[in-house]
């Protein structure tokens, strides 16, 4: 999945948004970047509809340089939910390609920093500086299955479900913003702007979600990897909105399309971001499910890719009555 | 009346997020009282009732737009999962102390209601290490007593959960019973409109039953980005004292109202409620809150270029549980209170929001 | 819906507190005993004679339920309490209860969640932390004495499907089977004694014996149903709507071997469900009767109850039908071991 390996940390957006820009702008009718970096594309409707906002967003985690060891070592903060266990003995890659490896002062990844190989801190300030930005560097891999496991599922797998969804829809008679946007992972930042700007009707937000299916006991969550779109009831930012939850689930069934319903228990989405904007925006959530979020191997089924896109592409192609 | 009121709100289901039915009942209650009653897309009620000197001010001046808010939902439970006995897992929505859950008798609202009781697993198969020790929602489970397939047809992933606990009576007219936070603050708004209705005032004053208090304050946002009112006004409750919990930091269940202060309230406003109460005789504690509250005056003080907000409050004991503690005298001082301090607004209003 | 039940679930009797219990089944015994007595103890005992009388037998059930009992009144009006009897300490907070001497209503207090720090929140309360509100300013108002019994206040309800619950089904299932039993004729002189104590340590119940010395003796219960979530495999000691529990043996028994026997064959003569207790553990008045006047054949068995000790139990209908089924089958045979 190409897209999920293009650079872009939440705050560096740069990269992913010309990437996602090459994409979609030959199909959308408008395409505008806002003040937060925010993509935001309409796709006219036929008249008579709403105004829609789809959000997914487009950057991801990462590591923040903040200071040079004079043995030319890289210390680092973290950008968004990064657990400092997944990074020891890990690879990271900075925007201009260097690569570094982060290690550990001890056992419990209490104190790390990364080696780009510099052999002081001027050689190492030659490559990097302050402030620069590192993602996980790890190559996506295909399991058994249609199931792909790969850095940055979270959340390059709906901004595809988005553009696929932008391509595939017919005779839309709403108004359509894909919005991709920034520093969700921080704080749900871009989509507050963007919800503000375009003040949607309705709002429907694409991110992944966690599973309940894996060995560890004593976990009850409902959703599993490969039994369709999830459609979004809570996580720990929002309570979607019942009605635009039902609306979702009614086109899933009316349209076969594989799906289960969602809880997730922590967390947030640009969903809440929206449904906070103004006097309140009607905001619910398609997620596709995801294993092993925020680490080095986020792992989707693309049958759940494939039902997520077919269900946000029936759900605009509605009346989205409420 | 008010009485009948407060056993009528606590039993209405109404959990953040899901506040569609609460929400017909509150507006039906509004329009016994209010000259208007709007529903938004969340389910916020609105209702107005303006003064019957709205209108009439001199060129120039105006009577003020007052909204005073309470929220109607409640903290709730949510279905996550069923497993293959018919056993239900839940989700928590609001803040839960999981030591009471063990126990409690609960109503599973699926596509009907489902009586159910919330347990774990007996202490005496429980290791060591989990004994003594308070119990997440992961260890917890509903038992319906009904067969898997039978749970299956009537529920769903996301259904409902709340206590099943119908108001009772202490001594001394303290009431109990799930949800006293904050539909006793609705029971409040509708003891201000009964008063209302023998004042002569020049208002226009928005009660508003807020939605999604408990998961953030949400709908007290919402809400006050549409009305942008003159002066914002948040009802809600504060903790009573208790044994495990005495005052100071609390306080007594018999002191009637108590107007909160500090950084999140108007200081000129705050005091001219005082003033109010002082005049009118009405008894009231103060409390001392040093950051933004946890009520919807959190949200109306900021919202667009800022509301001055105050914050009304009646103590209740045992707060989250399905045994809130109220006193239901509370309830009517602070509708007299609120009522005399609406009517006392006069074209000369804006001293008390200014500095 | 059986009415009888509702009002034995509904009424308090604490352990040491059973009278309104007694009163209760003294007057529904009324119309089919052929005497009673209260023994010093507060033992109910109804003797119902035989129509041939060539043997007697003892059958019992205990009145009393676990639940509290004041120990002090602050000056603000709060009660404080001991245990009575094994109550799940878990599933107290926030319940409902009536402080018994008259009747007061009252609730479990707990400070809000917003004030309990993250040890306190982790950690569960001991009895000594716990304290019962009835809304009084003060201690004269509460109206309360110390030594007054505290106990839940639970609706009795149907519940699922073909299910019930409420509060002391351990051991009022026990009480209203004695009671729809002795409405049938027997053979033997029969002694259907309703003992108190049980919950503190089985202590009325040798004296029933000791009174009676009967040939033979069984015990109707209610018992653990772990039949739940959560409890590991092979733990679940009986199950709900799987039929009477027969105990082989607990902490304070090993019933008499022969007497297990038949009610294994009379159950299944009369195609009676049955399951056997699958835990050697708890105690029940069969411990004190089986040792009591030179030894007693004696035998127990139960009604599986899910949340037993705690202010709301479940138990099956059926299950609480064939008790009374295979009771009756058995004191009907000729060979009772």
């Amino acid at each position: 999945m190409e897209i999920a390996g293009v650079f872009g940390p939440a705050g560096d957006e740069g990269l992913i948004r010309e990437y996602i820009t090459e994409k979609i702008k030959d199909i959308a009718d408008e395409i505008r970047v806002d003040a937060m970096g925010n993509l935001i594309a309409l796709k006219k409707g036929s008249g008579e509809g709403k105004r829609v906002m789809v959000a997914a967003h487009m950057d991801s985690i990462g590591i923040m340089v903040t200071n040079v060891e004079k043995e030319g070592y890289l210390r680092f903060a973290t950008i968004g939910g990064v657990n400092p266990q997944v990074l020891v003995n890990q690879k990271v890659m900075f925007k201009n390609g260097i690569i570094g490896v982060v290690t550990s002062e001890d056992k419990n990844a209490s104190s790390l920093y990364i080696d780009i190989g510099a052999i002081d801190d001027a050689d190492a300030k030659n490559m990097v500086s302050f402030g620069d930005y590192g993602v996980y560097y790890a190559p996506s891999a295909e399991l058994a299955n249609d199931v792909i496991a790969s850095p940055y599922m979270d959340n390059r797998v709906s901004c595809l479900v988005a553009i696929e969804a932008l391509k595939r829809m017919k005779n839309v008679k709403h108004d359509v913003y894909f919005v991709f946007t920034t520093q969700e992972e921080v704080g749900l930042r871009g989509a507050k702007a963007a919800a503000y700007s375009v003040m949607p009707d309705i709002g429907i937000a694409v991110d992944v979600t966690g599973t309940g299916d894996n060995l560890s006991t004593n976990k009850h969550m409902a959703v599993r990897m490969g039994a369709g779109a999830a459609i979004k009831i809570k996580d720990g930012s929002v309570l979607c909105h019942p009605k635009v939850k039902a609306m979702i689930e009614n086109i899933a069934r009316e349209n076969e399309i594989p799906y289960q319903l969602e809880i997730l228990e922590y967390g947030g989405t640009d969903t809440s971001a929206i449904q906070l904007t103004g006097a309140g925006i009607p905001a619910g959530a398609i997620s596709i499910p995801a294993r092993y979020i925020h680490s080095m191997s986020e792992t989707v089924s693309l049958s759940d890719v494939e039902a997520c896109i077919t269900l946000l592409t029936k759900t605009l192609e509605s009346d989205m009555v409420l | 009346m008010v009485k009948e009121f407060i056993h009528n709100m606590s039993l209405q289901v109404g959990t953040s997020g899901y506040e569609e039915s609460v929400s017909r009942f509150v507006r039906g209650e509004f329009e016994k009282y209010c000259d208007e009653v709007s529903v938004d897309e969340y389910f916020n009620v609105t209702g107005i009732m303006r003064g019957d000197k709205w209108g009439t001010c001199q060129e120039g001046k105006k009577y003020p737009r007052i909204m005073i808010c309470a929220h109607m939902d409640e903290i709730a439970m949510m279905v996550k999962e069923i497993d293959d006995d018919g056993f239900i897992r839940v989700s928590t929505v609001g803040g839960f102390d999981m030591r009471l859950l063990p126990g409690l008798e609960v109503v599973v609202h699926g596509k009907e209601a489902i009586n159910g009781i919330m347990a774990a697993k007996p202490n005496h198969v429980q290791d060591d290490n989990e004994k003594g020790k308070a119990l997440g929602t992961n260890s917890l489970f509903i038992d319906t007593g009904l067969s898997a397939q039978r749970v299956k047809d009537l529920v769903s992933i996301g259904d409902i959960v709340t206590y099943n606990s119908e108001m009772g009576e202490l001594k001394n007219g303290l009431l109990f019973g799930k949800a006293m936070d904050d539909r006793a603050g609705i029971a409040i708004l509708i003891a201000t409109m009964l008063e209302l209705k023998r004042f002569h005032f020049g208002a226009e004053v928005s009660f508003v039953a807020t939605v999604q208090e408990e998961v953030g304050t949400k709908g007290a946002q919402m809400v006050s980005y549409r009305i942008q009112p003159d002066i914002g006004v948040a009802i809600d409750v504060t903790h009573g004292a208790s044994p495990d919990a005495p005052a100071p930091g609390t306080i007594p269940m018999d002191k009637g109202i108590c107007m909160a202060f500090g950084p999140n309230m108007h200081p000129t406003l705050f005091n001219r409620l005082k003033s109010v109460a002082d005049e009118y005789a009405i008894p009231y504690a103060t409390e001392l809150c040093k950051g933004p509250t946890g009520t919807d005056a959190r949200s109306i003080q900021i919202s667009r270029e800022g509301i001055p907000t105050l914050l009304l409050e009646i103590p209740l004991r045992y707060m989250h549980t399905p045994v809130e503690v109220i006193s239901l005298d509370a309830v009517k001082k602070a509708g007299r209170l609120l009522a005399n301090f609406i009517a006392d607004m006069k074209e000369d209003w804006e001293q008390w929001t200014t500095f | 819906m059986d009415d009888l039940l509702k009002k034995l679930s509904e009424i308090a009797g604490v352990s040491g507190d059973e009278g309104r219990v007694r009163d209760l089944i003294k007057e529904e015994a009324k119309p089919y005993a052929t005497d009673m007595v209260t023994d010093a103890m507060g033992n109910l005992i109804v003797y119902k004679k035989g129509t041939v009388g060539a043997k007697k037998g003892l059958i019992a059930a205990h009145m009393d339920e676990v639940g509290f009992i004041v120990k002090s009144i602050s000056d603000d009006g709060f009660i404080r309490f001991d245990s009575m009897g094994g109550v799940d300490t878990r599933t107290v907070l926030s319940q409902r209860v009536k402080v018994t001497h008259s009747d007061i209503k009252g609730i479990f207090g707990i400070k809000a969640i917003h004030l309990q720090g993250w040890d306190e929140r982790n950690n569960l309360l001991g009895i000594g932390s716990l304290y019962v509100d009835v809304g009084a300013k003060n201690k004269d108002e509460t109206g309360v004495k110390i030594g007054d019994y505290i106990a839940f206040d639970t609706e009795f309800k149907d519940f699922g499907e073909g299910l019930m619950k409420g509060k002391a089904l351990d051991d009022r299932l026990g009480c209203a089977n004695l009671l729809y039993l002795m409405r049938n004729e027997y053979e033997d002189d029969l002694y259907f004694c309703f003992t108190v104590q049980e919950e503190i340590g089985t202590r009325g119940a040798s004296l029933c014996a000791n009174r009676v010395k009967p040939d033979y003796a069984l015990i109707l219960e209610g018992t653990f149903a772990y039949d739940v979530p959560d409890v590991p495999c092979g733990k679940e000691v009986t199950r709900l709507g799987c039929g009477p529990a027969i105990t082989v043996a607990d902490n304070t028994v090993i019933c008499h071997k022969g007497l297990v026997n038949r009610l294994i064959e009379v159950a299944e003569e009369n195609n009676i469900p049955h399951q056997f207790k699958g835990l050697i553990a708890g105690g029940t008045d069969a411990g004190a009767i089986r040792t009591a006047v030179g030894g007693v054949p004696a035998g127990v068995i139960s009604v599986p109850c899910r949340y037993l000790h705690s202010p709301v139990s479940v138990a099956s209908w059926a299950d609480f039908e064939n008790v009374r089924k295979l009771a009756y089958a058995w004191l009907t045979t000729d060979e009772k071991f």
